[in-house]
Order: structure tokens, then C-alpha cells, then sequence
């Protein structure tokens, strides 16, 4: 009879516990704290800062205080869960590999890959995760009660969030997702959502699925503003910055359900059409307009001044940002998610990828299209030869910039910055947009 | 003829529809197949990727790789035909119904295709003709067939698993036990053995074989010998890509006596319970998600106990754990049951990362040889 098991990671000491990350640590679990931020929060807002960033802002500023104060129950979820099921809890959902690009861009990533590197995380992982998973054990994450996962599109983020559960032994759900799309399929992965809902009701305090109807709103409802948003989006030139676009990735992942996101995409668009209207865009004198696939690196970077400022080339559109899912139905919600989680293109055959970013370059006015190829992500980068094959038949130039979006170590900005300046001019030599 | 991808993938449906099958065992990447996939892949995935001409490839959702090799396979034509087959990663009943049904398409339409009659949908997603072929299939007697051919990968699986035992017992080299599981796999795919699709694979013969194998191994051979204490230790992993690993460990002076792996233990080292008024696909679904568990799994603890018991029961000192490179399950995996096993008293366990004959290579040996320093001090 073998021994009960306890895979609990020993609690010997992680490395990246340095002494500004336990400063961080525990000031994040002040209440005088988030009460500071918010105040900080109004007096921008008093001095004019745009509506948007201040809507995106407060959409973070509440839930990371809601979840380090342990006011909501914080559930950790992979990136493709579709959060309306944990606000419709009544809960606050943390992304670790999302965060991961916070805590790069404040410059935390260090720690936090030390930390996972000492728990034998090797490199050649996907640095959101290993960044994800280190940020939970040193504690500048806030400490999960639940964690749900989705199996599908990224083996990293199950895995990594598996032992995160372990770690801080709390209940654990995955939404095990069908390949095939069909409606028994559906059927299953509905009843899936439905016990994580009934489980986390069970396991965790103060859920309960009293407000699965306001969540279903606040995501319609954001849905249609979002819409709006990649209508204008099409505009030549761009109305808003790819590089920002590329920042905002995160609010498209982590924030549907939540009532911030309808006033964020609301005052995105309200931004934008101002834009167009007094003709100051963004990137002066656009020449290119790109398709950007992946994500970005989210430290200080060189790529982004030199591509929009230097180049005049605009990020018109990103592949991650693509409205997928129709409208959620209130009065049958869980079949409403298990359809949105496959509707979702990365899911299932290539050629629904293909199809994305076929339909990306035709409506957006894309002269080339770049994957930023992060390191560790077999997801993305084992479609580089059927993407760069389809994009060529397409008549489109089509760049593989490997590098790694947290992971600064992993970085070689003068290549990159050599290979798109390369990439620009032949867009140039073959005159895509004129050819168009 | 048809190429498996993953032990997942039972081999009694192709061997039901009368069609020779055999998990797909490599050298290593094509170099000529370069390019297909980044260089920073699972040399598994990679060494997938080769041109299958006329024959059939049926890849299993095992990781992201794997998917990628089934897009690849697909998008540049290099197979007449590549199924998919969707296995669940848990193992509840909602689960093994589903896992039934994506088995029982998977049969129809390899029946479909030995006919011509699959009509290959446009539209990935929504296969036609499947009524069509399940017509056909139980005029063909799918199910009987299906019952018989469980019947004789149980036979076969027994007589594997007792090569197994004599492994352990240091009667055999672990070595020479990889070498007569693929050649029990190689067996299967011989299509001399099914003469036309309506006989049937003859167990009994490849029975025979493998007995003839293991004697020839165990007459050839010297035994490790336990006598000159030799330390035993267990492999552990995601996939074995090939026996260099093994003898190397065994050259380091060190008594593999017990092998985790796609190959063989997870694939051949169970029995199927055959109840005879059951759906077989469903009895087939069920044996096959409860086998023992590979790392894509979400079972809980009952990997990191599986390997504790048969640490446990084998008396080893250390295990190794042998992570293809670039393998993202096997590196989740290796940090799991390090610490887990650590939590429960077993505390060395090595990993090595691994390419196509990384067991050759110096380097691998050194480190093997120092682990065995290491559990010779303890």
C-alpha cells in the first residue's frame, strides 16, 4: 500500500525572496495601501488622464485589492477560461501568465523566474509560466482559494497552475475541452463548467452563482462596445498604438464579466473616434500596417520606438485580440462558455488559425505579418512553417521574431531590431499596399 | 499500414479493421524533414514528421506538439490519410463515454478507408458519411472482431509483461527487454500476419515470437549480476526515444529494473477486463484511460503513488527520469514527482534530458555515473 501522498512543494526557502519583493509582498496586503492607489487613481482622473487607461486601471486597482485583501475569493485561471464564470461567482480571477507581463514590465521578473528556477523550472519553459508560478510561491501574487484551468491550446498553463494548487493545496478544476466541435461535444464541456461552478460553490466561501446574470451582461455588453472598437480599428491610418494594443492583450483576456471592461472598450472607442476625427493618429505618417501574432515583451524595449516612430510602422491589428464568440445567453450560460471556449480559433484544426488571420489581413489592410515567437511556446511556434507557407500564397511577408516576452535574459533586441527593419524593406521592395 | 502516435491510441482497432499498426518508434528527425517543425521541439514530435506516403496516421491529442505534428502532417500532404484521435485527460464516466464514442469513429473510418468510402469532409470539424460507415462496420462484424482482437493484445501484453519481470528480477538486461518490445511492436505492423482483412491477426504466433525473442535474449546474453551489487534504479518519463538511454545507464554500472514509458510499460503492461455484454468500445475506453498513468494525465496523485509503489516494490535506490528535450509535459512532470516523491522518503531522482541516441554521448554518461556515486555513498 503505497503512502498517502502530499506533493506539497517543501517549504524550504525559494529563491527571489529578495527584500524589496517581501516589502511588495506586504504592502500589497495593506489596506491603507489600495486605499493610497485609489486616491492616486481620482487625482489622474482630476488632472485629465484618458478616460480608458483610467477605466483599465480601476478594472486591475479592484481586483487585485479585492484579491490580496482577501475581500472575494481570488480563483486563478488559465488564460482561455472564460472569467465570466468567475465574477458570475462572485469572485475575482488572477491570471498568473497575464501577470507575469505586469511583473516584467514593473520589473519583477527576475525574482520571480529565480524563484521558479529554484523549484526546477528549467528555462526552456514558457517564461508567463515560470514567471506565473514564481510570482504564487514568494508571495507577490495573491494566494489563490481555487484554481481552474482549461486544457486546451497551452500545455504550460495547466501544468504550471496544477502545482500552484499543490503548492498552496487549494481545490483545482480543469475544463477537460473537446478537439472536435460537435454538439455532444458541447454538451460535455457545458457539464464541465457547470460542476466547476457547483465545486467552487462547494469548496470555496462566499461563492455562489447569484451573480452569473450580471457577469453574462457585463460581457455582452463589452462584447458589442469591443466590436465597435475593431471596427474603428480598421482605420488607415490606425487610431491607437499597437504597442499599447499589445499592453491591453490583457484586459481581453482577464477581464470579461467584469463591469470595467464595458466602460473600458466604451471609452476606448469614444478615444479612437475622437482620434479620427481630429486627425491626430498615433504613428505619423504610417507606411506599413502590420498583424501582430503572440504576445510582446513586456520589459523596456527598443522594438516598439523603432518600429511606430523610426519605421512608421502601425501594429493595425493583433491576432490575440480577435472577437471570436457570439454573444453569451443568460438563460443558459454554461452552454453559452463551453461555446465560446471552442469557438476559440488556436483550438482545433490550423486551418481555423489560418482563417483568422486570412480574414485579419483582408480587413485590417495588413502589408506583413509578425509572430513574435516567445520561447517555450509550442502552441504558437509549431505553426510557423503551415503560417508562413499560407501567408506567402496570400502575397503577404511574414516575419518569425523569436525572442521571449518576460525573460529579458532571452532577449536580443539589436537582432530584432536588425531582422524588422529587414522585414520593413522588403514590404517596401515588393509595394504590398499598392499592389493590394 | 498505420502509424500510432501515442499509447493512448489502442492497437486493437486497426488490428479489429484488419489493417497492420504500429506505434510510431524513430532514429531521430529526418534531416531532410528539417524545417517542418522549429528546431526548439520535442525530438518526437520532430522525428514525426517524415513522408508516410500511402499510408495512415493517427495522431492523439497528447500535447501541444503532437497537434502541431498533426497540422503539419496534414497541411503538406505527407500521409494519405491523418485521423485524430480527441483522449480525454481524465478518467470519469462523462469521460470514457466520450472516449468511447472519438474510438468508434476513429474504427469507422478506418474501416471507411481500407473500403475508399470515407468522404473526407471539408470542414474538419463535422466528418461526413460516418452513418454510412457504421453501416458497414457491423456488417464486417466490428464488434466481435474488436472483442477478439482485446482478447489478443491481452495475450500479447501478458507475455510482454512477463519479459518485464524477468527484467526486474536481473534475468534479463533492461536493454535487451526494450529491444523485444519494439520488436513486438514491429511484429504488429508486419502485414504478413493478416493475410486479408476478414482473418485475423493470429495472437498465438506473436505469443510464439516473443517467447522466442526472450529466450534468445536471455541465451545470448549475461544477466546483470546482482551478486557484484549493482544498484538498482527505475526510468521514469514522458517518452523513451530510444534504448540508448538504457544502456548507458546500464553501462554506468547501474541495474535499470523497471521502465515507465510509453514503451513498454504503459502501453503494454495492462490487461483488458473483457465483460461480454458490453459495448467493446466502452469496455476498450475504460481500459485505456485507467491504464496506468502518463504525465498528460490529471489523475491526481495516482502517478506520483504508481511510481512510489514500483520504486517501492522493485527496491530501487534512485530513479532517473529521462525528459526529451523540449518536452513541456515531461518537465512539468519531473518537477512534480521530485518534489512528491521527496515528500514520501524517496529523494534521488535524476533528470536527464534526452535526444535520439543522447545515450552515447559522454556526457550523459558522466552524469549517470556520478548519480550512481552519489546513491553508492547513501
Amino acid at each position: 500500500m503505497a503512502k498517502t501522498v502530499d506533493t506539497r512543494q517543501s517549504p524550504r526557502k525559494v529563491a527571489g525572496e529578495t527584500r524589496r519583493i517581501k516589502i511588495i509582498r506586504t504592502l500589497a496586503r495593506k489596506k491603507w495601501v489600495h486605499n493610497v492607489a485609489g486616491l492616486v487613481i481620482k487625482r489622474m482622473e482630476k488632472r485629465g488622464a484618458t478616460e480608458y487607461r483610467i477605466a483599465a486601471i480601476r478594472a486591475f486597482a479592484d481586483d487585485l485589492r479585492s484579491a490580496y485583501r482577501k475581500e472575494k475569493p481570488c480563483i486563478y485561471t488559465s488564460a482561455f477560461v472564460p472569467n465570466e464564470l468567475v465574477y458570475g461567482l462572485g469572485g475575482v480571477p488572477f491570471l498568473p501568465e497575464a501577470a507575469s507581463g505586469f511583473a516584467a514590465a514593473f520589473g519583477f521578473a527576475r525574482e520571480s523566474l529565480s524563484a521558479s528556477e529554484s523549484l526546477w523550472y528549467p528555462p526552456d519553459l514558457c517564461s508567463f509560466h515560470r514567471a506565473g508560478v514564481g510570482a504564487s510561491v514568494i508571495g507577490l501574487a495573491p494566494q489563490p482559494d481555487a484554481v481552474v484551468v482549461s486544457s486546451q491550446l497551452c500545455d504550460g498553463g495547466k501544468r504550471s497552475l496544477y502545482q500552484v494548487s499543490k503548492a498552496f493545496d487549494c481545490p483545482f478544476y480543469i475544463l477537460d475541452v473537446p478537439y472536435t466541435e460537435s454538439p455532444e461535444s458541447l454538451d460535455r464541456l457545458a457539464r464541465q463548467i457547470e460542476e466547476v461552478a457547483e465545486g467552487l460553490e462547494r469548496e470555496v466561501p462566499g461563492l455562489s452563482g447569484d451573480h452569473m446574470d450580471e457577469a453574462i451582461a457585463n460581457s455582452n455588453s463589452a462584447r458589442s462596445h469591443y466590436l465597435d472598437l475593431c471596427d474603428l480599428r480598421r482605420y488607415i491610418p490606425s487610431p491607437w498604438r499597437g504597442r499599447e494594443a499589445l499592453n491591453y492583450v490583457v484586459m481581453f483576456l482577464w477581464s470579461w464579466g467584469s463591469p470595467w471592461l464595458t466602460r473600458f472598450y466604451k471609452a476606448l472607442k469614444e478615444h479612437s473616434e475622437s482620434i479620427i476625427q481630429q486627425g491626430e493618429y498615433p504613428v505619423k505618417n504610417e507606411r506599413f500596417r502590420l498583424a501582430w501574432s503572440n504576445l510582446r515583451p513586456y520589459y523596456t524595449t527598443r522594438l516598439f520606438d523603432y518600429l511606430e516612430d523610426e519605421l512608421g510602422a502601425s501594429i493595425a491589428f493583433e491576432e490575440f485580440s480577435y472577437m471570436y464568440w457570439e454573444p453569451l445567453d443568460a438563460n443558459d450560460p454554461y452552454l453559452s462558455l463551453a461555446k465560446k471556449i471552442m469557438s476559440n480559433p488556436g483550438w482545433g484544426p490550423i486551418e481555423r488559425r489560418l482563417e483568422v488571420i486570412g480574414k485579419l489581413v483582408d480587413e485590417f489592410s495588413i502589408d506583413g505579418v509578425v509572430q513574435f515567437a516567445q520561447w517555450g511556446c509550442r502552441q504558437y511556434n509549431g505553426a510557423v512553417s503551415i503560417l508562413s507557407d499560407y501567408l506567402r500564397r496570400k502575397g503577404i511577408p511574414f516575419l518569425s521574431l523569436a525572442g521571449d516576452g518576460v525573460d529579458e535574459r532571452n532577449s536580443g533586441e539589436a537582432q530584432s531590431l536588425t531582422r524588422l527593419g529587414a522585414f520593413l524593406e522588403l514590404i517596401e521592395s515588393r509595394d504590398i499596399r499598392s499592389s493590394r | 499500414m498505420i502509424h500510432l502516435a501515442c499509447s493512448y491510441i489502442p492497437y486493437e482497432i486497426p488490428l479489429a479493421a484488419g489493417i497492420p499498426a504500429a506505434r510510431g518508434i524513430f532514429e531521430g528527425p529526418l534531416p531532410s524533414m528539417e524545417g517542418y517543425l522549429p528546431r526548439d521541439f520535442c525530438p518526437y514530435a520532430r522525428a514525426f514528421i517524415r513522408n508516410y506516403k500511402d499510408d495512415t496516421v493517427v495522431i492523439a491529442e497528447s500535447c501541444d506538439a503532437m497537434r502541431r505534428v498533426y497540422d503539419v502532417l496534414r497541411y503538406w500532404n505527407l500521409a494519405r490519410r491523418v485521423y485524430f484521435v480527441d483522449v480525454p485527460r481524465t478518467c470519469n464516466k462523462d469521460a470514457v463515454s466520450f472516449y468511447a464514442e472519438e474510438l468508434k469513429r476513429l474504427a469507422f473510418r478506418l474501416i471507411g478507408s481500407q473500403k475508399s468510402l470515407c468522404q473526407e469532409s471539408k470542414d474538419l470539424r463535422k466528418p461526413q458519411g460516418l452513418e454510412e460507415l457504421q453501416e458497414l462496420a457491423e456488417l464486417q462484424g466490428l464488434s466481435e472482431r474488436l472483442m477478439l482482437s482485446m482478447a489478443t493484445m491481452n495475450e500479447i501484453r501478458k507475455e510482454v509483461s512477463q519479459v518485464f519481470r524477468l527484467v526486474s528480477k536481473g534475468q534479463l538486461s533492461a536493454a535487451k527487454g526494450i529491444e523485444i518490445a519494439v520488436g513486438v511492436n514491429q511484429a504488429l505492423a508486419n502485414p504478413g500476419l493478416i493475410e486479408e482483412p476478414s482473418a485475423f491477426v493470429p495472437g498465438g504466433i506473436l505469443t510464439q515470437r516473443i517467447k522466442e525473442m526472450t529466450s534468445k535474449a536471455t541465451s545470448e546474453t549475461d544477466p546483470p549480476n546482482r551478486s557484484k551489487r549493482r544498484i538498482p534504479v527505475g526510468v521514469t518519463g514522458t517518452c523513451l526515444l530510444d534504448p540508448s538511454l538504457i544502456e548507458c545507464i546500464e553501462n554506468a554500472g547501474l541495474d535499470v529494473v523497471f521502465i515507465d514509458s510509453c514503451i513498454p510499460l504503459r502501453t503494454l503492461d495492462f490487461i483488458i477486463d473483457i465483460k461480454e455484454k458490453t459495448d467493446p468500445f466502452h469496455v476498450l475506453a475504460e481500459a485505456y484511460l485507467s491504464k496506468v498513468p502518463c504525465p498528460r494525465m490529471f489523475k491526481g496523485t495516482a502517478r506520483i503513488e504508481h511510481l512510489y509503489k514500483l520504486a517501492s516494490d522493485h527496491g530501487v535506490k534512485g530513479l532517473i527520469y529521462s525528459a526529451p528535450k523540449f518536452c513541456d509535459q515531461a518537465y512539468y512532470d519531473f518537477i512534480e514527482i521530485k518534489h512528491g516523491l521527496r515528500e514520501m522518503g524517496m529523494g534521488y531522482v535524476l533528470l536527464l534530458e534526452s535526444d535520439y541516441g543522447v545515450g552515447r554521448t559522454g556526457q550523459v554518461l558522466t552524469r549517470v555515473e556520478a548519480f550512481r556515486e552519489i546513491l553508492e555513498s547513501v
